[in-house]
C-alpha cells in the first residue's frame, strides 16, 4: 500500500508534491523550513537551529500520519548550504535526535530552493506485518 | 554502475540527458524544460525495463545546475507527475558535463511481485553518542 501524505500544490521554486510518502514498511520525508504560502523560508526559520527544527517538524507531521516516530528513523541525507552552516547543524541536529537513537546520516554543502540553508531528507522504517521490527 | 536496480520493494532510477561518447548534453536538451522531459523519458525506459511505470514513483531527489533553472523545471516537472504526487526533494549542484538537470527516483514494486520476495533485512540504529560528522 502506498500512500501520499500532505501533497502540496507549485509554487515558483518548487513543484506539486507530497511532504512524504509511505510505501509498505517504509516511510520517505522530506523536511524543510519552506512557508507554503511564499515558497521562501519561514520567518520563523531565522536561525540555523530555527530551521532544523522546523525540518524535523516537517518530518514529524509525515510520521505522524504514518502511525512512526523520530525513533523509526533509519537514514537522513542532509543539506547544508554553507560549510559555515554545519556546527550549529550538527548541534541542533543532534539535540532532535531521540536520545540513543541516531539514523545513518550524510550531510552535503549543496544550493537549496526558496533561500533555505538545511534540508533534511529521512527514510522511516515501522513494523512488518508479522509485528517484527524493520 | 547501473542506472536502475531492484531490491526489497523498490526499484530505483536515475539519469540525466548526457552524452557518454562526448559526456555533453544531448542536442535535443536545448532547454531546461525539453532537457527534464528527456530526463524523465530515459527514466520512464529504465522504468518499464524492470516492469515498473512513472506512475510507480513515490519520491525524486532532483539536482539542478543552477537555481536560474527552478521555475522552468518546476513547470516540467508538473507536467509529468499529473495523477500522484511523489515526495520531492530539490538540491543545486554540479552536474555531470554541461548537465542542468539529474533526477532520481524511487518507484514502489507492485503487491503481487512484493509477497513474492523474503522480508527485508533488519535495520540498526546506531547507539553512539558521539556520533558526528
Amino acid at each position: 500500500m502506498t500512500a501520499f501524505i500532505h501533497s502540496q500544490p507549485s509554487t515558483d521554486v518548487l513543484p506539486r508534491r507530497s511532504a512524504g510518502v509511505a510505501a509498505g514498511d517504509f516511510v520517505f520525508a522530506t523536511g524543510n523550513a519552506l512557508d507554503p504560502s511564499t515558497g521562501r523560508r519561514a520567518a520563523t526559520a531565522q536561525t540555523i537551529t530555527d530551521e532544523v527544527r522546523l525540518c524535523f517538524a516537517a518530518i514529524d507531521n509525515v510520521l505522524r500520519e504514518a502511525g512512526l516516530t523520530r525513533s523509526d528513523l533509519v537514514k537522513t541525507t542532509c543539506w547544508v548550504t554553507d560549510e559555515a552552516h554545519r556546527p550549529e547543524f550538527i548541534e541542533a541536529y543532534r539535540a532532535e535526535c531521540a536520545v540513543g537513537v541516531y539514523p545513518a546520516r550524510v550531510t552535503m554543502e549543496a544550493g537549496l530552493p526558496g533561500q533555505c540553508r538545511i534540508a533534511i531528507e529521512a527514510v522511516a522504517c515501522g513494523s512488518t506485518p508479522g509485528g517484527e521490527s524493520c | 554502475m547501473s542506472t536502475i536496480t531492484r531490491g526489497g520493494p523498490f526499484a530505483y532510477a536515475s539519469s540525466l540527458a548526457i552524452d557518454v561518447v562526448t559526456m555533453s548534453l544531448v542536442p535535443e536538451a536545448d532547454t531546461v524544460r525539453n532537457e527534464t522531459r528527456l530526463v524523465f523519458d530515459r527514466i520512464t525506459a529504465q522504468l518499464e525495463s524492470k516492469g515498473a511505470s512513472l506512475g510507480d514513483v513515490i519520491k525524486t531527489t532532483c539536482y539542478l545546475r543552477d537555481e536560474s533553472y527552478l521555475a522552468e523545471f518546476v513547470q516540467a516537472y508538473d507536467e509529468v507527475f499529473q495523477s500522484h504526487s511523489p515526495a520531492t526533494h530539490i538540491a543545486i549542484l554540479g552536474i555531470a558535463g554541461n548537465c542542468r538537470v539529474q533526477i532520481e527516483v524511487v518507484a514502489t514494486r507492485t503487491p503481487a511481485e512484493r509477497d513474492e520476495h523474503a522480508p527485508i533485512p533488519s535495520a540498526v540504529n546506531t547507539l553512539d553518542p558521539k556520533e558526528s560528522q
